[in-house]
Formats: C-alpha cells, structure tokens, sequence
C-alpha cells in the first residue's frame, strides 16, 4: 500500500482524536486530581470503554494473533482466563479502592499502598517497579504499531518511523487535557477498534471462507483446535495474565476516577461485554490466519500477511483500529507513570512541595518516558505476547501487598519491603537468564518468594496503626458509600 | 470479607480451577470447534450474568 494512504488516515483519525481532547481541554479545572483523575467525575459508559481500550492494546490485534495463528485454540483460553478472574476481581476491588480514594484522597495505586502500610519509601518502591516494568509493555504497543506500518507499507515506512508516530499522538492526547481526554478519546478508541474487527471479519468471512469459516477451518487445521500448551507455560503465562487486573497502575489508577457505584457496575459489565465480543474476533482472525497465509516465520507477522489480502481501504480501517488499541493503552500508561513519579517520587523527596510544582514534574517525565519506550521497541525483543506476560510477571512482586493491604491487617510495611525487592529482582534475573527452575517460569517463583517473604515477615513485626482502620473502612465500603452519596 | 464476597471469591478460584482442569483433560483430545471455542466462549458469559447477578443482589441499596 502507498504509505501516502496510511499518513493521511493517521492525519483524519487524529484530527477526530484532537477535537475530542479539545473539548476535554475547555473543561479541564485546576489541581493534580482534576488533571490525573478527571476530579472522579467518569460515568458508566465513558468509564468502560476506557478500561476496556486501556487494557486491550496492539497486543490483541498483532499479539494474540500471532500466538493463535502459532498454538491454537490454547491462546484463546490463556486470554479468556484474564477475563473471568477480572470480572470477578473487578467486582471485589474497584469498590474498595473507589472508597479509599474518596476517604484518602488517593491518585496513585502506590500512593494507595504507602499510606495503607504508613511508609512513604513503599511508595517510592512500588513507583519505581512499576515504572521499570512497564517501559517493555509501552515499548510492546510502539513495536506492534512499527511492524503493522512496516508491513501494511511494503516497507515504505520504515519501522522505526511506524513506531514513533503514536507515542508523539499519545503524547499530544495525555500532555494537553490529562485524564478526561484520554478517558474520552479511549471512547473513540474502542468504538475503532470494534468496528474496524466486525469489518474485518465480515471481509474474511465471506471471501476467504464461501464454505463456512468453523467447518473449514476444522477440516483444514484441526490441531489448532485443540489445546496444545504445556501444564507450565500454560501456568507461567496465565498466573499473571488473571492478576493483572490489580497490578498494572494504569488499570488500577482507573478504580479511582468513577464518580459513583452505577458507574463501577458500568464499568465492570461494559468492560466484561467488550472483552469477550473483542478476544474472541481476535482468536478468529488467528485462526483464519493459519487457514489463509500458513507457514509464516514470524507469527507476529499473521495480522500484516492478512491486511495484505484485504482491499487497500478495509487494510486502513483496521491498521487505524490496531494503532487507536496502541494510543489508548500508551498514552494511559504514561499518564499514570507520570503521575507516579510527581506524586509517590518527587513529592517522597520534597514533601512541600506545591500542587502545581508536582504537576509540572510529573508532566515533565511524559515525553521523557515516551522516549525511552521508544528507543527500547527498537531493540525488537522477541515475540509480542511473551514480553507483555513479562511486564506483568515482574509486578506479582506487590501482589501479596496488594491483597494484604485490603484484606489482612497484619500485614506491615517491613513485610512488604522484603518480599517485593527480592521477588522482583529474581523475576527479572530468571527471565533475563531464561532460567525455569523445575520447570517453573520465573512469575510462579516470584509470586511464591514474595508470598513467603510477605506472610513470614508481616506476623515477626508489628502493624501500623492505620492498617486496622484502613481495613475496616474498605471492607464496608457499602455502608460508607452511602453515607458519602447521603 | 463479607458472605457474597466469599461466595463470589469462592467462585474465581473454582473457575480457574476448572479452565485449568477442562484444558489439560478434555481439550487437549478435541480437535473441533464444539471443544475449546465453544467452552472458553462460554465460560465469560456465564461469569458476566453472574457478575451481574452479584452486583444487582449485593450493591441493591447503593443502585437505587
């Protein structure tokens, strides 16, 4: 395709994108939770599609797709078991964080966790992790939309081109309005990404298929079809992929930003609704990849080699819905970095600082962020679905801090210190070394050290005194949730 | 934790379980569409109507 097409759709796209962002930007008020959390003020509908674009990235489309189109219907069950157990933590933990949010003041999930355990330098640790570990995840959707442009163009757009032209659209929708123009133009983002897959199943369907697609695909590639992981891939790849809810902070920073509990029921039903419709078009278009363009090298290469055989406008619509999933996940990662980094970091150094000092600080690291997520997706690190379940595989280090500090009161920030440095340094050492001791990918032995380390360590020394208060609160959230909205 | 919030914690873990348990017994010898499609479609549509069930019995007072 003549990349003259390709530029001219981003140019359309983002025009729609920028209009949106400009009416977020006329109400945009004064503050770092007006800016970072919309002053809590998103609904139902504007609150499920930005959780649902914001998790639902490049993955999907080029990702998912490849590991379909490689291992079968296994890949669809590894991505169906994300969504149940977030449906069902969804339902347990975005009541209890909205309320500790609207009690304390949160902005920040590791703002969440110092507080709770009454140790700032948590906050400073869980900032630093999470930043660390999601610079691969950012780096994943700018490698995603870099292969999509270099394949869709023939190669007149060279990769690293591809993969600069959405951090700079990101950059543009979080910098100018915060949160409110992404939550709004994530909107925009997932009805693309919707469409463009209906269109593009209606295309395969009836032109590559004339037969049926399930019938022929069955006689075709029946061994897709049924399950082929291992017990230990399966559990290394899934044990993240169902918490992953929790872990990632710009999922988790989203708990904060609905305005009441009819908008957390939107949320959670409009995002399980999403989800399902989006992951299994996606597990079809594997599929009918491995039917229609078999015997690729690279797997990741599945959804290019099948956008090659679709018209030239149809291959635009659905590049633009793969780059609309890429933009609406990086630019609400990098928001929440940002804000991280003003809030649990800058603020840990200088504690007086003002509102607006912060601000700029956490502002500051947006484009600086962007830049080195870029310039790591030019190392093109192996495939895109591993190096997503890696990011969110070096976060189960907090994992047992995170239950612990909604459900246990005997949990302590001595507890928390010495299970989550240990767990995440060996999770990134085994996955660096490729090392699976007996068998094991390096998030199980992450999740058992810091488990252990978190338990042990947590009944040895003494709780803070918050810890019993904090408890209680969240877990009658109900009671208090009424007596905010009385 | 509350008695609904128990049954709904009580029902992830059987889930997992279960997806975990369908995959490495029955799957894994289906080379068919009414094998792996059909139960992992399946499956978040049970769990959305009973996610939707929960917070309409649980949160009743707080939707009004």
């Amino acid at each position: 395709m003549n990349p003259l097409w390709i530029y001219l759709a981003i140019v359309i796209w983002f025009a729609f994108g920028s209009l949106i962002s400009w009416q977020a930007r006329k109400r945009l008020g004064k503050g770092v939770t007006e800016y970072f959390l919309a002053n809590r003020r998103i609904g139902s509908v504007v609150g499920a599609f930005t959780l649902s674009a914001t998790v639902y990235s490049a993955f999907m489309m080029i990702g998912l797709v490849g590991l379909v189109y490689a291992t079968g219907i296994a890949a669809f069950g590894f991505e169906i078991v994300f969504l149940v157990a977030s449906l069902v933590l969804l339902a347990l933990f975005i009541p209890r964080f909205w309320i500790a949010g609207k009690k304390y003041g949160y902005v920040t999930p590791a703002e969440l966790l110092g507080d709770r355990y009454e140790n700032r330098a948590i906050a400073v640790i869980v900032a630093i992790i999470f930043i660390v570990t999601l610079i691969p995840y950012t780096s994943v959707q700018l490698m995603g939309a870099g292969l999509l442009a270099e394949g869709l163009s023939g190669g007149g757009i060279p990769y690293w081109l591809g993969s600069l032209i959405l951090p700079i659209i990101a950059f543009v929708y979080a910098w100018w309005a915060g949160m409110r123009s992404v939550a709004w133009t994530d909107a925009l983002q997932g009805i693309i990404m919707l469409i463009g897959s209906l269109a593009l199943l209606a295309f395969v369907w009836i032109n590559f298929f004339p037969e049926g697609m399930f019938s022929t695909i069955a006689a075709s590639i029946p061994e897709k079809l049924k399950f082929t992981w291992g017990f230990n891939m399966w559990l290394g790849l899934c044990l993240p992929w169902i918490f992953f809810m929790l872990l990632i902070p710009q999922v988790s920073q989203r708990f904060f930003i609905l305005k009441d509990v009819r908008s957390i029921r939107g949320m959670i039903i409009g995002f399980g609704i999403f989800g399902l419709i989006y992951t299994v078009l996606v597990t079809i278009f594997g599929l009918a990849a491995a039917h229609i363009v078999p015997g690729l090298e690279k797997a990741d290469s599945a959804m290019p080699a099948l956008l090659g055989l679709v018209p030239s406008a149809l291959a635009l619509i659905i590049a633009i819905s793969i780059f609309a999933a890429s933009v609406s996940t990086i630019n609400s990662i990098v928001l929440s970095l940002s804000s991280i980094a003003g809030r649990d970091i800058y603020r840990a150094l200088s504690p007086k600082i003002s509102e607006d000092r912060e601000l700029f600080w956490g502002k500051l690291l947006i484009p600086i962020m962007f830049l080195i997520a870029w310039g790591f997706a030019q190392l093109k690190l192996g495939m895109i679905g591993i190096l997503s379940t890696m990011s969110s595989g070096a976060l189960m280090s907090i994992l047992p801090a995170l239950i612990g500090a909604f459900f246990w009161k005997r949990g302590t920030a001595t507890a928390v210190i010495s299970s989550s440095i240990p767990s995440v340094i060996v999770i990134g050492w085994f996955y660096m070394a490729g090392m699976k001791p007996l068998g094991l990918w390096p998030p199980v032995w992450g999740l058992i050290i810091s488990t252990v380390m978190y338990v042990v360590v947590s009944l040895i020394t003494k709780p803070p005194k918050k810890a019993a208060e904090f408890v209680d609160y969240t877990s009658n959230w109900q009671e208090n949730a009424k007596a905010i909205v009385d | 934790m509350k008695r609904n919030e128990l049954q709904l914690a009580l029902a992830f873990v059987v889930l997992i379980i279960l997806t975990f348990v369908m995959s490495f017994t029955v799957l894994i010898n289906t080379p068919t569409f009414s094998g792996g499609f059909t139960f992992f479609s399946l499956v978040p549509v049970a769990v959305i109507i009973y996610v939707v069930i929960y917070m309409a019995k649980s949160w009743k007072e707080l939707l009004k």
